[in-house]
């Protein structure tokens, strides 16, 4: 033991020094590291720009892995800024840390490099003395693009197995100090990693403008066009009066995540609502509190709008609309109403942790259609904020669920503002004892509370429907006749998920019916609450109550069932001994001891009730999912082009294949259907629903997975923000690749399939084809979309070079 | 004369009996006695068992279990060993009698253990008495404190072709239980063998570091092809010219590597490789990836079938490989072809891939399983069905399922063509391809028809047949006796009907399994050594 320490110590201090030693050499060579300023006001004819000419490349093909939180090393290209900060060994997600760490939010946590330096972050341009050979010699983003080209990857079927692809692999973030060690031990290593290089062109636009220095222009300060619709924003925000100041908060702590857009802007110009220092006018100097509802440490602050500057990437992309309307909405929904706000509630974590608490002044009701209004963007949250990250985090839910809500007329629940406010104790959430690492008594404690919140919200029912008569189906939200945002789906991608409008793909095994208090608690939960810097215990904890706001939600779902079918149900959703115990100790048939006034005449009430909503929720139930549920031979979107209907007919039929056989299938494939007229090219995801015997237990997936029940849905477009595979097929073909794929069974038959229509990492027009992707997304979304992320495009199979032995 | 040959063809052997009746002609060894050397008791003694013997029937308590009734020999073949059970403790002593259908007298012979062996002069005596019609062997058991006393009976039949054999066998013998490992690839023995000869068959090739396995020679026996593992390279093919002394090197060597792969896949084997009957080409399975299992199990040790494959051909002039049209369909596993002797047609075993039996298929792992051919069978079933396509100079064809020898709720495997081109003799298991407990041989039309279960077929495993160059006969192995698997013969007429087989116990060894047994049509001095110089 003393042994191997001793040995630690010596190899530390052995590459401590080696560093050192390389350190100091290249002081020598190119002086010491220095504060490099790198603005400039203009550039000179014929230099690179960094916005025209480098921030298009890095873009395509830098920012597929280099953006948001789980960019590797923290390096963020999306942005200068983020070039500028360089990279670090830290980790946002880790899963191991007992203490929260400080948050290293771009553009919100530092404002200089000298202070990016002191959390330490490494230099990836160069910071030494401003030469040419020094500018190239010290980068570290050049020495990345030079390794790739002097080692091409290989463009052979299969990418060697030397490239790590997994979620979490191991990161090594080199400095320019260390990278000939780098470079001798993963000589394939250099950027793009595990896909293609740079075209010459893009490379020496690159290196030409880190010779030049890495210059940026300054950005230009906002339009007056922009100002203009900005400032009435910014006015109502900062309104003075008590119930404006309330309203503000509300709003800021749901929409701190959104890429704000305003209708009258261009497609992809995106804000974030900040809280700032400065007052409207000045440039925004945001407060960098952990979670939005923390103390902003002073006491006159502003809701201000900042620019967002960095590309935008589809797996954080949350757009949220800004226009006339909304404002008249939200002056509807809490100026208007008759109430009074006599007191601000405080920052203390214990109340601002808790919405009931924190609002209760609030009319429910309108916080209620708040959320509704935008329920995807709401739950967008829950899926493409920070928490959403990794397997454990995610298979707190199926793979594929349908969600609706309650209609806020008809519930009284979401409306009683007094009744949320007297429960609001049993509405905590475990967000205001954060980093703590006693997990099993905060669980019971949170248990206990919702057990609490759950029987009285039965006596209040009880009061109300004193016959026990039960919901029927107008009940359910219908988003007033037009508002899609009335029913959704959510597709689980093992460490990632999509939320989409309407119901889509086949009957999955659950769905979800929301009301106010579950939806509020979801959001302060899983957005508002949850601090991806928080240690261990803070995201278990996370994880742990989600575990009873899905249950919430199912039997909620449950309620509008027939009594008698529910156990049944149920009991399909939580099979395994362990599920069932710990379904029967935490979630007992709380509220679901009326009946329904739905009248079912199937077997399979689930389906039914299914079909009910979809046929209720009527226009704003976005349009028949006829790729997936369709209940003809042939049917077709009759609006759609000829190419388009065959194209859906035949792949279509994709997702007849299920079960064990589809378990090679990636979990979000994207198809380009190459139609012979460029313009009118067609886009299709194919997804992998994996299904679980329950999803009471937080590892062990594998144990619980029932493959037997696996299915794919059908997309027209995109979901998904990290595409596992690409599929190119000619619409001339599209019947015999169908063919083809249903003869997928294993790993060898779709390795076969993917080698005639997937394309590779090797592939050489793997970049063409990624952008072929984004320009469509950007063509059919040209808000919504973002860039996708490579982080977990699958290699088709791992090369083998073994031979039998007995 | 006629009682001269009578006299002349009464043989006895006296076993030694210490305190017997006939301990008077005994000198305490077998030894073939003269009649004319017989005592006068002795020849009373038999006068007299024969005589009790007539009035009593065959009983279940004494049976013969070699030669098998109805078993047809080939007229060069060396004497077999006559076994028998007799279950009656009273029994202490027996009286062999050979019968013949013609004029001969029989043949007497008496024993104290269950078995008997005739020398040379006697075997000869009794094959030319039995090829018109057949011999009765009668095994008497006689329990000697009370001289004369029938205790058992049985009889059977055996008769000698008139068709020889006319090749020599070549085969492997493996030490069980199956291990893997230079060690264990070095105790591999091949062995020449001559049906005719009273010697354990030559050792030809021994020693070898790496593993080697399926063979064949040309139908003029000039050329020999052997899957080596030369160089460690899985998929080396050996092809050479057939001498006395056989020094192979990288010269001789093909490898069906060399035949570009899908970069997933391991590398081939080149499994199930045949030559071509001319030696111009070699058909093998290629891209292939297979089940291996090493069992609990001492006489099925192992469980192995590919779980996917194609086939490609090899020209041996053009040193080229091809896929074969036809039998390359990366959605079945097609493997274990067999060229009709013309070469127009290749039969080949195809299945579903099973490719789900691998936990990683880009790390293929031979599998050690605790348990029993039984248990694997049950967890790991696959079935083939035989197709046909015509070779068509390597241009191949479509794919014809065989009838008789397809989708029949079985697997069908190991096709072999007759060598007039009538027929095709196939393995069938209710699943797998090697090694099957249930494995029987069946015949079909070789353009398919109704197949026939056949009556060489014994109770435990019976497969990997190869027919003698003249096509008479037809030599498998059979683990019916024991689980070192034995070599069995039998013959076959130009309707496709077969005998009851013979057993080639010389080819047999109480540590060693006989397998991989080949037909050549070659005398057995052909060959005297095989060996490898250079790289191994």
């Amino acid at each position: 033991m003393k042994k191997t320490f001793l040995f630690f110590i010596t190899a530390l201090i052995i590459l401590a020094g080696c560093t050192a030693y390389r350190a100091a050499k290249l002081d020598k060579k190119f002086g010491p590291v220095q504060t490099v300023d790198r603005r400039v006001d203009f550039l000179a004819p014929g230099e690179i720009s960094f916005y025209d000419d480098v921030q298009p490349i890095l873009e395509r093909r830098c920012d597929v892995c280099h953006g948001c939180y789980d960019a590797p090393c923290q390096l963020k290209l999306t942005c200068f800024e983020g070039i500028e900060r360089g990279g670090t060994k830290k980790l946002v997600y880790d899963t191991s840390r007992l203490k929260r760490v400080k948050p290293t939010r771009l553009f919100i946590d530092a404002d200089s490099v000298e202070k990016w330096r002191r959390m330490e972050f490494h230099p990836v341009l160069n910071e030494r003395d401003q030469t040419p050979q020094a500018n190239l010699e010290n980068s570290v983003v050049n020495m990345m693009l030079e390794l790739k080209k002097e080692h091409p990857q290989p463009t052979t079927e299969l990418l060697p197995a030397a490239f790590d692809i997994s979620l979490d692999r191991k990161q090594e973030c080199t400095t320019a100090e260390d990278f000939n060690e780098y470079k001798k031990k993963y000589p394939l290593w250099g950027m793009p990693y595990a896909l293609p290089g740079l075209t010459d062109k893009e490379h020496k636009t690159i290196v030409d403008w880190l010779i030049q220095g890495a210059v940026v222009t300054v950005r230009p300060k906002m339009s007056d066009q922009a100002k203009q619709v900005i400032d009435p924003w910014e006015e109502f925000f900062n309104g003075s009066s008590l119930k404006q100041q309330l309203v503000s908060r509300y709003i800021y702590e749901h929409l701190f995540i959104a890429h704000i857009h305003f209708d009258s802007f261009p497609d992809r110009e995106f804000y974030r609502l900040v809280r700032s220092e400065t007052p409207p006018g000045e440039p925004v100097v945001e407060i960098n509190t952990d979670r939005p509802y923390d103390d902003p440490g002073i006491e006159k602050f502003y809701y201000r709008f900042r620019k967002i500057e960095t590309t935008i990437v589809v797996k954080n992309h949350t757009v949220y609309r800004m226009n006339r309307q909304k404002m008249d909405r939200y002056r509807q929904l809490f100026l208007q109403n008759d109430y009074e706000v006599n007191k601000l509630p405080s920052y203390d974590p214990e109340t601002a942790s808790n919405p009931f608490k924190t609002f209760a002044d609030l009319p429910a009701g309108s916080r209620y259609r708040f959320l509704l209004d935008d329920a995807q963007f709401f739950y967008m949250g829950f899926i493409k904020g920070p928490v959403c990250r990794g397997q454990v985090a995610l298979n707190v839910i199926n793979d594929h669920f349908f969600v609706s809500f309650f209609d806020p007329k008809k519930d009284t629940i979401s409306n009683d503002t007094t009744f949320l406010a007297n429960v609001s104790d049993f509405l905590d959430l475990p967000a205001e004892r954060e980093s703590n690492i006693k997990i099993m008594s905060i669980w019971w404690d949170y248990y206990r509370k919702q057990k609490k919140y759950l029987d009285a919200k039965g006596q209040y029912l009880a009061k109300l429907d004193p016959d026990k008569r039960g919901n029927d189906i107008t009940h359910i939200w219908n988003g007033d006749g037009y508002n899609d945002n009335a029913l959704l789906t959510v597709f689980r991608h093992f460490d990632s998920a999509s939320v989409v409008k309407g119901f889509v793909g086949e009957i999955p095994k659950t769905g979800w019916v929301i009301d106010f208090p579950l939806f509020e608690r979801i959001h302060y939960l899983l957005v508002a609450g949850f601090n991806v810097y928080g240690n261990v215990g803070h995201q278990l904890e996370t994880r742990l109550y989600m575990d009873f706001l899905r249950m919430e939600g199912e039997n909620n779902f449950l309620s509008f069932l027939p009594n008698d079918k529910r156990k049944e149900i149920r009991a399909e959703w939580y099979k395994g001994a362990r599920a069932e115990f710990k379904s029967h100790l935490q979630n007992p048939f709380r509220g679901l001891k009326w009946d329904t006034q739905i009248v079912y005449t199937t077997d399979d009430p689930k389906k039914e009730f299914f079909e009910k909503i979809h046929k209720y929720v009527g226009p704003a139930a976005n349009a028949n999912d006829y790729l997936n549920r369709c209940p003809e031979k042939n049917c077709v979107d009759e609006n759609s082009s000829p190419l388009e209907q065959r194209a859906d007919l035949a792949l279509r039929k994709m997702t007849r294949i299920r079960g064990p056989e589809i378990q090679v299938v990636p979990d979000v494939t994207f198809i380009h259907v190459v139609t012979g007229d460029k313009d009118n090219d067609l886009a299709y995801t194919v997804i992998r629903n994996k299904a679980l015997s329950n999803n009471s237990i937080m590892f062990s997936e594998e144990r619980r997975r029932i493959v037997d029940d696996d299915t794919l849905t059908l997309v027209k477009g995109y979901v998904g923000s990290y595409p596992n595979a690409f599929c190119r097929v000619h619409i001339e073909q599209i019947e015999d690749v169908v063919e083809d794929f249903l003869k997928i069974k294993d790993q060898l038959s779709y390795y076969n399939f993917a080698r005639k229509y997937a394309i590779r990492r090797t592939d050489p027009s793997f970049w063409t084809e990624s952008d072929w992707h984004y320009e469509k997304f950007l063509k059919d979304e040209p808000v919504e979309a973002g860039l996708f992320d490579m982080y977990r495009f699958n290699r088709i199979a791992l090369k083998s070079d073994s031979q039998f032995k007995w | 004369m006629k009682k001269t040959s009578s006299l002349l063809f009464i043989l006895l052997l006296s076993i030694a009996m210490g305190h017997s009746a006939f301990s008077g002609d005994n000198n305490g060894d077998s030894r073939m006695s003269e009649p004319e050397r017989m005592s006068e008791k002795t020849l009373h003694q038999v006068q007299k068992l024969i005589k009790n013997g007539e009035k009593i029937e065959n009983n279940s308590g004494l049976l013969i279990t070699y030669p098998y009734d109805g078993a047809v020999f080939p007229p060069e073949i060396a004497a077999p060993v006559i076994t028998w059970n007799d279950t009656n403790t009273a029994s202490k002593h027996w009286l062999i009698m050979v019968e013949f259908s013609g004029e001969h007298a029989p043949i007497y012979a008496f024993a104290d253990k269950h078995y008997w062996e005739p020398d040379k002069p006697t075997w000869e005596i009794i094959k030319a008495n039995s090829v018109r019609g057949s011999a009765k062997i009668i095994v008497y058991g006689f329990d000697n404190k009370h001289a004369c006393n029938i205790t058992a009976k049985n009889s059977i039949r055996i008769s000698t072709s008139k068709d020889p054999v006319d090749a020599s066998i070549f085969y492997r013998q493996v030490q069980l239980p199956f291990k893997v490992g230079k060690k264990n690839f070095k105790k591999i023995k091949w062995r020449l063998g001559d049906i005719s000869s009273y010697e354990k068959p030559a050792v030809v090739m021994k020693n070898l570091s790496v593993c080697a396995s399926c063979h064949l020679f040309s139908k003029d026996g000039a050329l020999i092809s052997m899957e080596m593992n030369y160089n460690n390279d899985s998929g080396a093919h050996f092809i050479t010219k057939v001498k006395e002394k056989i020094e192979l090197s990288e010269a001789n060597f093909i490898s069906w590597n060399d035949f570009p792969k899908p970069e997933l896949l391991p590398k081939t084997r080149g499994l199930f490789a045949k030559m071509s009957p001319t030696g111009k080409y070699i058909v093998s399975t290629v891209h292939e990836i297979s089940y291996a299992a090493l069992t609990n199990d001492f006489a099925f040790c192992q469980l192995f079938f590919p779980t996917y494959g194609v086939l490609a051909w090899y020209s041996v002039d053009k040193k080229a490989f091809h896929l074969l049209p036809g039998a390359d369909d990366y959605d079945f596993v097609q493997t274990d072809p067999s060229w009709s002797w013309d070469e127009k047609h290749i039969v080949f075993a195809r299945a579903n891939t099973k490719n789900e039996y691998h936990k990683d298929i880009s790390n293929i792992q031979t599998h050690t399983e605790d348990a029993d051919i039984h248990a694997l069978n049950q967890r790991f079933p696959i079935q083939f069905d035989l197709y046909r396509i015509p070779f068509n100079q390597g241009n191949g064809g479509t794919p014809e399922p065989l009838r008789g020898a397809s989708h029949n709720g079985m697997s069908n495997y190991f096709p072999r063509f007759s060598p007039d081109g009538k027929w095709i003799v196939f393995t069938r298991s209710k699943t797998g391809i090697m090694l099957q407990p249930d494995s029987e041989l069946f015949i079909i039309p070789a353009a398919g028809g109704d197949p026939r279960r056949m009556k060489c077929n014994r109770k435990l495993f019976n497969s990997w047949h190869s027919f003698s160059p003249n096509g008479n006969w037809m030599l498998f192995s059979s683990k019916t006796n024991t689980p070192f698997t034995e070599i069995f013969l039998t013959h076959i007429d130009k309707n496709g009907v077969d005998s009851p087989p013979i057993c080639l116990s010389r080819f047999s060894d109480n540590r060693y399994a006989a397998n991989v047994p080949e037909f050549v049509n070659i005398g057995p001095e052909a060959i005297k050594k095989i060996r490898i110089v250079g790289r191994r």
